[in-house]
């Protein structure tokens, strides 16, 4: 009887702990959600052909070098079509500190089926010293 | 025990269980009514006369008889737009080939928003333009019918991200132009159970 009381607790408090430690970068998730889950959504898959998806990225994994500068400075390109001229764009971000971009980069290169490098800080500011 | 009580107990949980079932809703009609040649007239919105994504005129007579879903939008807002487009996209694959029913987005930067350029934003989020009217119209007038018909505040605001201050509410509105309804576009859960109040307007509406 005991034993079975003992196994309960062990499955209780794995359960709790996994659900306590849903993605292993909370304070990314708590900038990602306040600066980009807006448009790229919450689950990060963003919305249609409008904002790209960030789960399991190609571009994300081209793109690593310049990661930080795109959250910081924003993306604008201009799309030719037969009927418009389109701008797309990504909004920046000047404001964020390089902890919050290195929080941010961690947290997208970890979520929805990215596998990434984890970054530190001078990662960080050695990428956003190539910034256009 | 005796069989009245019996009787008297089967009876109220019966009743009790119907209590909990929620009757079809009978829709309020929102906004401030008028006074006109002392009468008194229901809130309704006005007439106007816009174009769509077309260019092809967008007015009160091509909404004449539908029950819609409205919102205020803009193409290039990077704030509460595309979590407000997400849910609109939600209705629109729930309503799908529903007959008389239509979603009707205003654009509150006719400047920027061209039709061409909202007929390539509404391909690129993957509206159906069979139900889905994109609307570009002056200005004023559509600031003017945001805050005064559909009770949405809009107004320009340089600091503000984009540009424009605005609310991320859906509006439902019937077939003779009075405001049923409301959800917050930007609340997953909140237009989820929204589907309840359409339906039960459309129902309304047959």
């Amino acid at each position: 009887m005991i034993r079975f009381f003992y196994i309960a607790l062990a499955v209780i408090s794995t359960a709790t702990l996994t659900q306590c430690n849903s993605t292993e970068y909370p304070s990314g998730k708590r900038y990602y959600d306040a600066y980009c889950g807006n448009c790229h959504m919450g689950d990060g898959k963003g919305l249609s052909k409008l904002i790209p998806s960030l789960e399991k990225s190609q571009y994300l994994i081209h793109q690593q070098d310049e990661l930080p500068c795109i959250i910081r400075n924003g993306i604008k390109s201009t799309v030719a079509d037969s009927s418009a001229e389109v701008q797309l764009s990504m909004p920046a971000h000047p404001k964020l500190s390089e902890i919050e971009i290195l929080n941010i980069c961690n947290y997208v290169n970890h979520s929805w089926g990215n596998q990434q490098v984890q970054l530190n800080l001078e990662d960080i500011k050695d990428k956003l010293k190539l910034c256009n | 025990m005796t069989l009245q009580l019996r009787l008297l107990l089967t009876i109220s949980t019966i009743a009790l269980l119907y209590s909990c079932k929620p009757a079809v809703q009978d829709l309020p009609y929102l906004g401030r009514n008028k006074i006109v040649d002392g009468q008194e007239v229901r809130h309704q919105i006005r007439s106007f006369n816009f174009i769509d994504q077309d260019s092809i005129p967008f007015n009160a007579e091509v909404l004449k008889g539908q029950v819609y879903l409205a919102d205020f939008f803009f193409t290039s807002c990077p704030s509460i737009c595309p979590r407000v487009m997400k849910n609109m996209l939600r209705v629109q694959e729930k309503y799908k080939g529903t007959p008389n029913f239509k979603l009707v987005s205003f654009s509150l930067d006719p400047k920027r928003d061209t039709p061409a350029r909202m007929k390539k934003y509404a391909e690129n989020i993957g509206a159906d333009l069979s139900m889905w009217h994109f609307v570009h119209g002056p200005k004023d007038s559509i600031m003017t019918i945001a805050n005064e018909d559909y009770y949405v505040p809009a107004f320009e605001d340089p600091d503000a991200p984009g540009g424009f201050d605005h609310s991320g509410k859906l509006l439902l509105i019937d077939g003779n132009g009075h405001l049923r309804g409301f959800a917050e576009g930007t609340e997953d859960e909140d237009v989820i159970a929204f589907f309840d109040t359409i339906d039960a307007l459309l129902a309304q509406s047959k």
